[in-house]
């Protein structure tokens, strides 16, 4: 009986070991390239929502990091930040870029979510991000829905961003968490002037 | 399941595909097959992973049949499995970033996917490693193959491209549901139900034959 214990004890232990083992070395030979992958993505993101950029320089103000985007003569091209938060499904990710000034937003990327396919999973692409290229971010960005057959007129001055039809709600927890972020973008860049 | 025949090892890797194919015959791996289907690329991904898993998890436990002791079987077979799983994770992750975001949380889940387990311990706890890489290769295939079946359904249906390549016209208004997790069930519901046929066609031309052996 004792043997039997001790068997079943030492067999396990063996498998968790080897387990651990061989998962150590994988894990260690992979990360390089995950690594490399995960900065790419970032690194991606920040040219799309900052166009004018080639190169950024990361720094951190109150807890909060920045991407100061450094266009070809060195010059200022504009802040991006990561911007976080729920949607209707989970979590959503995505990197906004606004103008040096503080007063337009230059463009969004989402970098992740996982709304529904085909209704809020929508926000991924190109038509609704668009919508945000320009917009005046003195002001909150208002979400509008069009109604039916009203032809929707560009409205970057008035900061306005059209929903997607039947995913009001997955619009909305976008323009609410870009809303929130600036909010807090200007009052941390502010402070640190 | 079905006792161990004394198969070859062809017949063991094409009993996979059809008579014992997991997720039609078995309904085994439901989980990843209605979630991952929403497009061919997703599914072929999924199925490939699920092969390699597969493989390397039968051959483990075929290897340590021997010393694993009864009581403890199960718990070192998911241990053996949770690690190819990783293995393979961190192999998405690092080679296929896509592919790995695409997947999302389902590659983690293959770790109890029934197929997996349910071959370790119906067969390649109990056969030798050269059946068991047969039987694994088979019952990936067959799984992999039922993915693409639905996949393809799903995306043409649903997004109307094939492999992300548009082969329908702006003509045809796209079955959102098939998109979604409803489609997926009314999908496997139908293919279903065609493999059942089929298979009951083919079960009783066997039976009619049988009269003719004596």
């Amino acid at each position: 009986m004792m043997l039997k214990s001790l068997k079943m004890i030492v067999v396990l232990t063996l498998a968790g070991l080897l387990s651990g083992g061989f998962l150590t070395v994988v894990y260690k030979k992979t990360l390089p390239e995950i690594e490399k992958r995960r900065l790419e993505a970032l690194q991606e993101a920040i040219f799309v929502v900052l166009p004018q950029a080639v190169d950024y320089k990361e720094t951190e103000i109150e807890g909060e990091n920045f991407y100061q985007g450094i266009d070809k003569n060195g010059q200022d091209a504009g802040i991006a930040f990561l911007v976080k938060g729920p949607g209707f499904q989970g979590e959503i990710k995505m990197m906004v870029g606004i103008t040096q000034d503080l007063s337009k937003l230059q463009n969004i990327y989402i970098l992740e979510s996982i709304e529904t396919p085909g209704l809020g999973g929508k926000i991924t692409g190109d038509d609704f991000q668009r919508q945000f290229k320009g917009l005046s971010i003195k002001d909150r960005i208002e979400l509008i829905k069009r109604g039916r057959g009203r032809r929707f007129e560009a409205a970057a001055q008035e900061a306005t961003v059209e929903a997607i039809t039947g995913a009001t709600i997955s619009s909305r927890a976008v323009v609410d968490m870009i809303n929130r972020k600036i909010a807090r973008v200007k009052e941390v860049l502010a402070r640190g002037e | 399941m079905a006792a161990l025949k004394n198969n070859n090892l062809w017949e063991e890797f094409l009993k996979g595909l059809w008579e014992q194919n997991p997720v039609f015959k078995f309904l085994l791996g439901m989980c990843p097959t209605l979630a991952v289907t929403n497009s061919v690329i997703n599914g072929l991904a999924m199925g490939s992973a699920v092969v390699f898993v597969l493989l390397c998890s039968n051959v483990a436990v075929s290897i340590i049949r021997k010393i694993v002791p009864h009581q403890v079987r199960i718990a070192v077979f998911v241990v053996c499995i949770a690690t190819f799983v990783t293995v393979a994770d961190l192999f998405l992750k690092a080679k296929f970033p896509d592919v790995s975001k695409a997947l999302g949380p389902y590659v983690p889940l293959i770790v109890v996917n029934c197929i997996i387990l349910g071959r370790a311990e119906a067969f390649a706890s109990k056969s030798s490693v050269r059946r068991s890489i047969f039987d694994g290769l088979g019952m990936g295939a067959g799984f992999t193959l039922a993915l693409l079946l639905l996949g393809t359904v799903r995306e043409i249906l649903g997004s109307g491209t094939l492999l992300g390549i548009e082969i329908l016209g702006g003509y045809f208004e796209r079955w959102v549901i098939m998109v979604l997790p409803a489609g997926a069930f009314l999908t496997l519901g139908v293919l279903i139900g065609i493999f059942n046929l089929l298979s009951k066609g083919k079960k009783t031309q066997d039976s009619a034959g049988g009269c003719h052996t004596v």
